[in-house]
């Protein structure tokens, strides 16, 4: 889920609808501005393992490009 | 290319390169070059395998004689390739797509069925898509009688029905304290939205926020003494309470600074003001100053900066969406317009400036809006995968039948 709402309302809506679990860890839940800074290596491997547990992932306060970027970065590692 | 739409059709045009090809397309391409490789090498042993009989007196010498089993070679590839291939898959695909429309599914762009067959990952937006995008204000908190004392309130309703109740609240309260006053003026002023009665249901042009912010105004008005609500006119509070104020400027919302204002004449007093609201954590720690109950602006300390972003948090947890409601006294050099077209223009082109303008603002109260879940979503996870499955797998052995059916075409 990509959302431009800060986190705690994205964790909460996410939560609702069962796309992270109830007990899941905040580590689920990232702001996109700060997924942008990490290196590609540590981008990568979170991506991986949320699609290795077949966990979703919440991307909070994201702005347009950063759909772009994730989605790249998706597609890259398929 | 350099406006805010520009930026955002270079993003989508730099998405549209990007874009690859289906893997239907992928699939038949392979295939293609795969049977152009093998036909190659198939027909380059046919011509060496008779490298011997090019001597052949029958052709006429070793040239004539290459020349003719080359002519063969040539042949046998010709004949090879599976002409039938394009029509025999189109009416695979056809065969497919009424398939799909028998079980009431039809597809305008046969390209996003396959794309959906082989998908590992789903990008969701949240708003409108998940929720319902029909936002309504839950819960707000004015300050009381210093920074820490906040009167808090529920608000119930649903969707744009200006009608509900406001927990705690009593008739008159609104005239007892002024701080409500402005309150409404702010959210109503600083506000494009509209809100309409359509065939016995209230809808909204606008910001589904800002909308919601006009509701509240007008579930407020009823606790208004000097009010007289009148079913003829939707947002009645609304336009009752800016009476008082001519806007002349409205500075847009830009996501760096995450808040939005408008600058606004007051009509009797002729001063200017200005109207702010956006995101808590941004208005709150710029602010210098709240509004009491009384009226009165107070300072405010970091530590109770801290305590009210506490509670703006707890808001946020409930999956509220949050806004502080804020107002400015000292426009700076905006304070000397008096007319629309006399504000100073040269200041409000760059949207980066606009931070400027906002800070300091006066902190009124923070209001809590819920965009529920559509009742649809909730399971729709586990739905989403087991018909994601089934897709998969039918395209999946369609797209073997073509390959097969192609190949014995040929």
């Amino acid at each position: 889920m990509i959302t431009g709402d800060i986190k705690d309302t994205a964790n909460s809506i996410a939560k609702q609808i069962r796309i992270i679990r109830e007990d899941d860890s905040n580590a689920n839940c990232l702001n996109a501005g700060d997924f942008e800074k990490l290196s590609e290596s540590e981008q990568n491997s979170i991506l991986s393992a949320a699609m290795k547990n077949k966990s979703g992932l919440v991307f909070a306060r994201s702005e347009p490009k950063h759909k772009r970027f994730l989605i790249k970065l998706l597609s890259n590692l398929v | 290319m350099n406006t805010e739409l520009g930026i955002i059709q270079k993003e989508i045009v730099g998405a549209k390169a990007e874009e690859q090809e289906t893997p239907l397309r992928q699939k038949l391409d392979q295939f293609g070059e795969l049977l152009a490789k093998v036909i190659g090498i198939i027909c380059v042993v046919i011509w060496l395998v008779n490298i011997r009989k090019f001597n052949d007196p029958a052709h006429g010498g070793f040239i004539a004689g290459s020349l003719y089993y080359f002519k063969v070679a040539v042949a046998l590839a010709v004949a090879a390739i599976p002409e039938g291939l394009p029509a025999v898959i189109t009416t695979c695909l056809a065969l497919g797509t009424r398939k799909m429309a028998k079980e009431r599914a039809i597809i305008r762009k046969l390209p996003s069925v396959e794309t959906l067959g082989c998908t590992t990952v789903i990008c969701s937006d949240k708003t409108g898509t998940l929720t319902t995008n029909e936002m309504v204000v839950r819960e707000f908190f004015l300050f009381d009688t210093s920074p820490t004392e906040l009167f808090q309130s529920e608000v119930s309703g649903v969707s744009y029905d200006p009608t509900g109740a406001i927990s705690d609240l009593e008739k008159g309260d609104v005239n007892k304290f002024p701080n409500f006053k402005l309150f409404c003026q702010s959210m109503s002023l600083n506000n494009q939205a509209k809100v309409t009665l359509k065939g016995g249901k209230f809808v909204s042009s606008g910001l589904p926020t800002e909308a919601a912010l006009k509701v509240l105004v007008e579930k407020i008005g009823q606790y208004d003494q000097t009010y007289q609500r009148s079913q003829q006119v939707e947002l009645g509070y609304n336009q009752y309470i800016t009476k008082e104020y001519q806007t002349l400027a409205m500075l847009e919302f830009t996501r760096t600074r995450q808040a939005m204002s408008v600058l606004c004449k007051n009509k009797s007093t002729q001063n200017n003001v200005m109207f702010i609201k956006g995101a808590p954590e941004i208005l709150i720690s710029r602010a210098k100053e709240c509004l009491l109950s009384s009226g009165e602006r107070v300072p405010i300390s970091e530590g109770q900066k801290s305590t009210i972003l506490e509670k703006v948090n707890f808001f946020a947890q409930k999956g509220y969406r949050v806004l502080a409601i804020a107002v400015k006294y000292d426009c700076g050099p905006l304070a000397e317009c008096d007319r629309p077209e006399n504000v100073p223009k040269e200041l409000l082109r760059d949207p980066y400036n606009y931070a400027n303008f906002e800070d300091e603002p006066v902190i009124i109260g923070v209001v809590a809006l819920q965009d529920p879940p559509r009742p649809d979503v909730f399971c729709s996870n586990y739905f989403c995968i087991s018909k994601l499955f089934s897709l998969y797998f039918r395209l999946q052995v369609r797209l073997r039948n073509v390959e097969r059916l192609g190949s014995m075409y040929s």
